[in-house]
């Protein structure tokens, strides 16, 4: 069995979830929205997906801003239902998180962030809570040294553990563990799930660093291709045990591990159901969709307009099929990969998740 | 989009996301598996008793709504109303008061009304987004109709 013999009870419904994808694009409900709330950061992590700088001067966008384009979202989105999430940078640097959550709260939105952990203590999260706030997303990337190495922070480690003890602790808010899986910290994994379980922790999900932002000049973070093959032997593994919720990102059409690696069929939601607005006023789909797949800008366009009347490229990915994409068999149920795959500027395939896995089965299989 | 055209394409993909639970992948339709969609909200209740103005008697029958419920006033004069849902704070909800039997119980001027919930309490969450409910008492007296 190989990652490209899907069974076919699993092909039917890949088939019908490509249905329900085509359907979800053309009803174009927007339900999640991501907010850069900051481009400063108290960390200089190796991977960074943000144009993210520690210098201080760099302005943040004033409240105000954001909540009048909010209200514009709420033109197009039912707030009860729509996500607003508050990345960075490290979003815990803004002093007023708890003022524009508190605002979202009463305009009816659910509103989380995603967060390195350095700031958050039993203050803070007692502030949050109070504003509002429903679920944090924690990074946790490995063990202690391989955590402290790609963070680029000694504390850091101590400070994210902390952290996820922390919200262990609090009943109210929701929260997950997200570990960005590299070379350093593959063999670890068994530890570190052994780690969270001990703490407490619930969902845990896992990403692989894709080469963009500061990713793009260290190949070395990115695992090898058998590596990156037994990375799901190994989700998938975690799965059947049920001890912790674990999912693969969101990220790249798996083949027959489609099913078996996140609770979802993989579908790139970005301009689909998904919207950011940048710290410069950009409107985009996720937040490391820059470029030219920048939208618009809340400082000249209404969000409502936007919303409606562009993300073309994101509704209709024909244009993605180009390159290895071109000829691909499992083009109908990938469309390309997620968006945050193609190059900002000429729109090619940075990654394929099926390529990599498959050329791991083959370095595997010849090692036997 | 046209608002019947979206129905359709809604009612489609719940049909698409059932046949998938019968293939066995039950959530793969679901947007996300981290973050909880919706907004905290509550259930706010109203209970009290209708009398009148004039004579200080419960009186029956009296039709009482809110913008999700619709009560009448029994023997006793009491009734008991969902008044809300929202988000579990300070809240303030609408309330009408309306005679529905004509001359038989007396007749009665329409009230139209606010009720508000300050500070509320609330009881019976899931730990989640439902955070229970709390209730208020609410006694209202109705002017004789001239």
């Amino acid at each position: 069995m190989t990652v490209t013999t899907i069974p076919f009870r699993k092909k039917l419904a890949l088939n019908l979830f490509k249905t329900y994808r085509h359907n979800a694009v053309r009803l174009h409900q927007l339900n999640y929205v991501l907010w850069e709330a900051t481009l400063r950061c108290n960390l200089s992590c190796l991977h960074c997906g943000s144009d993210c700088k520690k210098d201080t001067s760099v302005g943040d966008m004033p409240a105000d801003d954001f909540l009048r384009a909010i209200d514009q979202v709420a033109e197009v989105a039912n707030p009860n239902s729509t996500m607003v999430v508050f990345t960075g940078g490290e979003p815990l640097l803004r002093n007023d998180l708890e003022q524009v959550g508190l605002s979202l709260y009463q305009k009816g939105f659910p509103w989380g962030i995603v967060t390195n952990g350095m700031l958050l203590n039993k203050q803070r999260i007692s502030s949050l809570a109070d504003a509002g706030l429903r679920s944090v997303t924690v990074s946790l990337d490995g063990l202690e040294a391989s955590h402290c190495w790609l963070r680029g922070s000694k504390v850091s480690f101590s400070r994210a553990l902390d952290a996820v003890r922390l919200l262990c602790s609090v009943p109210d808010v929701r929260f997950d563990v997200v570990t960005c899986v590299n070379r350093r910290n593959f063999g670890e994994l068994n530890e570190l799930l052994e780690l969270l379980l001990q703490v407490g922790v619930k969902e845990w999900r896992i990403f692989t660093i894709f080469p963009i932002g500061r990713a793009n000049r260290n190949p070395e973070l990115q695992l090898l291709p058998e590596e990156f093959k037994q990375l799901f032997d190994f989700i998938s593994r975690v799965r059947k045990q049920k001890k912790i919720k674990l999912n693969y990102g969101c990220e790249g059409f798996l083949g027959n591990y489609e099913g078996e690696v996140r609770d979802s069929f993989f579908n790139c939601r970005a301009g689909i159901n998904i919207a950011s607005i940048l710290a410069n006023g950009s409107i985009s789909a996720c937040p490391n969709l820059r470029g030219n797949f920048i939208q618009g800008n809340i400082y000249k366009d209404n969000f409502k307009d936007v919303w409606e009347q562009r993300y073309l490229a994101f509704r209709d990915r024909r244009w993605t099929k180009t390159g290895i994409c071109a000829g691909c068999d499992f083009y109908g149920y990938c469309e390309g990969n997620g968006m945050h795959l193609r190059n900002e500027q000429n729109g090619e395939l940075l990654f394929c998740h099926l390529q990599r896995i498959m050329e791991g089965e083959r370095i595997l299989s010849g090692k036997e | 989009m046209k608002k019947a055209k979206q129905i359709i394409l809604v009612s489609y993909n719940l049909l698409i996301a059932g046949f998938m639970a019968i293939l066995g992948f039950f959530s793969s339709c679901s947007d996300s598996s981290t973050d909880e969609y919706g907004s905290p909200y509550a259930l706010f209740k109203a209970k009290g008793n209708v009398s009148s103005a004039t004579t200080q008697q419960s009186i029956v029958g009296i039709k009482v709504m809110s913008q999700q419920d619709t009560v009448f006033t029994g023997t006793d004069g009491q009734f008991e109303i969902n008044a809300g849902m929202g988000i579990p704070t300070g809240q303030s909800f609408n309330l009408k008061f309306q005679d529905s039997d004509g001359a038989a119980n007396g007749e009665f001027q329409e009230l139209d009304t606010i009720i508000e919930f300050n500070n509320p309490v609330f009881t019976g969450g899931d730990g989640h987004w439902n955070q229970g409910e709390t209730e208020k008492e609410f006694n209202v007296q109705l002017k004789g109709k001239e």
